[in-house]
């Protein structure tokens, strides 16, 4: 299958405080997105101050030293522009979408609530109260709440993966250590900077790059990456919601992260038995031939060392015990059976075809260099995709399915209604029962 | 501009092809539109639109079943479909050499969709489990009540999920003779947008579709537009669920879609509740803190629609506060309207908007389908953004006290099933320390 794509003209560069800067000039429409990525995320959260890394990118939004936060959400919102953030496990983007008329005024504004933020005590006493309503919200989600027990059981609370936001250690997080936090986490040394769209490359160096180069902070240039865990156990977890009329479930177990060798192949495994929307094994077998449920999906959750492979899905709660053996029995001859070489290649031209649409609009190409630079690949990573891909024989896939997939050591998390579905699993183990309250 | 590079035309049989040369990246996004949802439903099949969406992947004359989506799956691209109240549209997107492809599969189920019962029965299970996912999220199941209240005796109070009991009993039968009557090309409207040869698209689907018959499609609008405007007069429902967050809707009637108030209520709800800038957040949660969250939408449908108001509070906040805060909000635009930058905002969110939805092949392809089947002509799409910068701003006081109007008010207070006490108390002490220091201060 064709797949040509080749990066436009980057100017990149390392500048002297350590920020690495990706300028991408594309006149496709007139906007521009400017972001910036940095090696830590929610894993990086000390012990009972979970939620601190949230705090301190939401507390950054909110004006710089030069900008209180009324004329801060003024000058941006009244330009159309809005500022996005996203805190994962170990990653922590922050960015800017704009008209590029706006640019002048918005980019020197952006830089100043990255350099500046002003980060004041009545702005964080509003965030608290939001983050606590949002976690309030939460409390009530059964695929938040099957999620959690996944993880925890899974990795334990010594392990930040098992760790999560609480209504109590947001409570406990005091202004002080989220701008130490910030002063610790944030510097250009471990900065990727990437602007794209509709600007002049001359014109952005002469205006801006001093700026970024004279940025120093106390930035030590930290990062936080967790390791690996092991799957060494079954475990069921059932989680009691009286008021619900199905039950999610949450089965899986431990997966290496993204630098592991077979990456590919774990991805492309995983599309056949459960990533591959209506196409997948599991959709197949238990949503169109059964209609036992309306989605069931398979993930591979992938940090740099640490990752989960895990299935979810949803069915009412009279069928849960067919439910779960018919996910088992999938789960078995995948691992038994391994793929065909008709699958596989399904697979792979998927892959390769839908990489292109990650490419559309300079949001995700600016999106993907930022992943890229994280893992230190080059651009020949998505220019050489289609190679990486073809590559993979139906002999290295199954080994690699035999080796990180299994049908035994699973952990389970349910979430239903107790009086309706715990009769159901009889020889599945020890049952470890919980209410949906619970703190986890 | 934007108008000029978009190229149309209709078959003999009915069909409307609207295409739009997006150069660039390899790819096709290709959706087609059918004027059938919900509203066009009766008594005992409420969510037979849904269930036949369900069912356009389970085979037809020569793709079988579930088929459609493997093959557009199996060369990178993605499907998927959905029903409105007003349309049911199926999504195809895909690397630009397998265009004819997706077109001949989605064809092939235009007339030649072929039912079978086993399938259909699997189905209609997946559809109930669909149905119980949402009814689950207590605040959705109330919020359905809350549409139920609102667009008394009307086909937008249900969703297009439609009734339990409708989805248990209806029969194949119906669905067959539902399909019968309003899939067909004169009914639907295909919209391409991508890296195409625009000289030759035509050529490709009128291969595809040209020989679909020219049937004659039911009209169930008898009558004028306004006909199909809900009786609406104010009601309010306090419900208490399984949901931490105490919060509080407000609904007003908003205009149907082709209605030309439309751009000033999208313009007032922008003001209102648009951003950490709006007038909501600004006064109700920063100066009042009367809420911790506000926010609001105008749900515009083809017959009718609702404008919204949404704040998540704490307990020790009484709801009728929240309400008087919002709607002394909504009382301000009523009376002195809105301010020249305030419009100056308005008109650049929705060019920043307009501007980022052009990197997306779906995202205009979405964008022309609404435009063309919702509100009556694809080149709303570009107008309406040119008669909001046209627009008077005297005129928006207008709108605001036609359409909010109190005597039409509908509220919804959700109140949590178990309030912790101590989030009152807790609650109750800040605010008196608050006021203490407002007095010192």
């Amino acid at each position: 299958m064709a797949f040509n794509f080749t990066f436009p003209k980057l100017d990149e560069s390392v500048l002297e405080n350590g920020m690495r800067l990706i300028l991408l000039p594309d006149h496709e429409q007139e906007g521009l997105v400017a972001a910036v990525q940095f090696p830590f995320g929610r894993f990086c959260d000390p012990v009972l101050k979970e939620g601190l890394t949230e705090m301190a990118i939401a507390l950054v939004q909110k004006g710089t030293d030069n900008c209180p936060f009324d004329q801060f959400s003024e000058k941006l919102e009244f330009s159309g522009a809005s500022v996005f953030a996203e805190v994962g496990e170990e990653h922590t983007g922050l960015g800017i979408r704009m008209l590029s008329k706006s640019k002048d005024e918005l980019i020197p504004l952006f830089l100043d609530m990255l350099l500046n933020p002003r980060m004041d005590r009545h702005e964080f006493d509003r965030i608290k109260k939001e983050m606590i309503t949002s976690l309030q919200a939460e409390t009530i989600e059964p695929s938040i709440i099957a999620n959690r027990h996944f993880f925890v059981e899974l990795a334990g609370k010594d392990h930040p993966a098992g760790r999560f936001h609480s209504i109590e250690a947001t409570r406990s997080l005091k202004l002080d250590e989220v701008k130490k936090y910030y002063s610790e986490y944030v510097g250009p040394q471990n900065a990727i900077f990437v602007v794209a769209g509709d600007f002049d490359l001359e014109e952005f160096k002469e205006k801006y790059l001093s700026i970024l180069t004279l940025w120093k902070t106390e930035c030590k240039g930290r990062s936080c990456f967790a390791p690996a865990v092991a799957s060494s156990k079954t475990a069921f977890r059932l989680i009691d919601k009286s008021d619900t009329t199905q039950t999610t479930l949450v089965i899986g177990h431990s997966m290496p992260g993204e630098l592991v060798k077979e990456r590919t192949a774990i991805a492309l495994a995983n599309y056949i038995l459960g990533g591959g929307n209506f196409s997948s094994r599991l959709m197949t077998s238990i949503r169109s031939k059964v209609g036992h449920t309306y989605g069931i999906s398979s993930q591979i959750a992938a940090e740099r060392t640490f990752g989960a492979f895990t299935i979810s899905t949803s069915t009412q709660n009279s069928q849960l015990r067919q439910m779960i053996d018919a996910v088992l029995e999938q789960l078995r001859d995948f691992c038994l059976n391994g793929v065909t070489t008709e699958e596989l290649e399904n697979a792979k031209r998927f892959a390769i075809g839908n990489m292109t649409f990650q490419l559309e609009g300079i949001g995700n190409i600016a999106e993907k260099l930022l992943w890229l630079r994280f893992y230190d690949y080059g651009n020949e990573y998505i220019e050489h995709f289609d190679q990486r891909i073809e590559k993979i024989t139906l002999e290295n896939i199954n080994n690699t399915i035999k080796e990180y997939f299994s049908p035994d050591k699973l952990i389970i998390a349910a979430v239903g209604k107790k009086t309706e579905i715990v009769n159901q699993l009889s020889g599945l183990g020890t049952i470890k029962q919980f209410h949906f309250r619970d703190k986890v | 501009m934007l108008l000029n590079s978009i190229i149309e035309k209709t078959l003999p049989n009915g069909l409307k092809i609207i295409c739009l040369k997006k150069p660039g990246v390899p790819i096709v996004s290709m959706q087609l539109w059918y004027k059938i949802g919900s509203f066009g439903e009766k008594d005992g099949i409420r969510g037979i639109s849904h269930i036949l969406e369900h069912m356009m992947f389970r085979g037809s004359r020569n793709v079988a079943s579930e088929e459609h989506a493997r093959k557009i799956n199996d060369v990178g691209g993605h499907c998927n479909a959905f029903t409105t109240e007003d349309v049911t549209v199926f999504v195809n997107s895909v690397p630009r050499e397998y265009f004819e492809m997706a077109l001949s599969l989605e064809a092939d189920r235009m007339d030649g969709l072929c039912l079978r019962e086993d399938l259909f029965e699997t189905e209609r299970k997946v559809i109930i489990e669909e149905y119980h996912t949402y009814m689950n999220n207590p605040v959705a199941k109330a919020f359905l009540e809350f549409r139920q209240g609102f667009f008394v005796n009307h086909p937008y109070s249900l969703s297009p999920l439609g009734l339990i009991e409708n989805l248990q009993n209806v029969k194949m039968s119906q669905c067959q003779e539902y399909y019968s009557q309003w899939y067909g090309a004169a009914n639907a409207v295909l919209v391409i947008v991508g890296d195409i040869d625009e000289f030759s698209v035509f050529d490709n689907v009128e291969k595809h579709f040209g020989s679909k018959a020219a049937k004659n499609i039911p009209d169930f609008k008898i009558g004028t537009q306004s006909d199909y405007m809900p009786e609406i007069t104010a009601h309010r429902m306090k419900r208490k669920v399984e949901f931490d967050v105490p919060l509080l809707v407000m609904g007003y009637p908003a205009p149907p879609s082709a209605d030309r108030d439309v751009v000033a209520m999208e313009i007032l709800q922008l003001v209102v509740s648009g951003g950490e800038s709006s007038r909501l957040h600004r006064e109700v949660v920063r100066k009042e803190s009367a809420a911790v969250m506000t926010g609001g939408m105008n749900n515009i449908m083809k017959y009718a629609g609702m404008s919204m108001f949404v704040a998540a509070f704490t307990p020790d906040i009484s709801a009728s506060r929240v309400e008087k805060s919002l709607i002394h909000q909504i009382e301000l635009i009523r009376r002195n309207g809105i301010t020249e930058k305030e419009m100056e905002k308005v008109k650049n969110a929705t060019l920043s908007s307009r501007t980022f939805e052009l990197y997306s092949a779906e995202n205009i392809c979405n964008r022309i389908g609404h435009s063309e089947c919702i509100e009556g002509d694809y080149r709303m799409w570009v107008e309406r953004f040119e008669a909001l910068k046209k627009l008077d701003i005297n005129s928006l006081v207008e709108v605001a006290n036609k359409y909010w109007d109190d005597s039409k008010l509908h509220v919804l207070h959700l109140q949590p099933l178990k309030t912790n006490p101590m989030l009152y108390i807790g609650g109750l002490l800040r605010r008196i320390f608050a006021k203490r220091d407002k007095r010192g201060a």
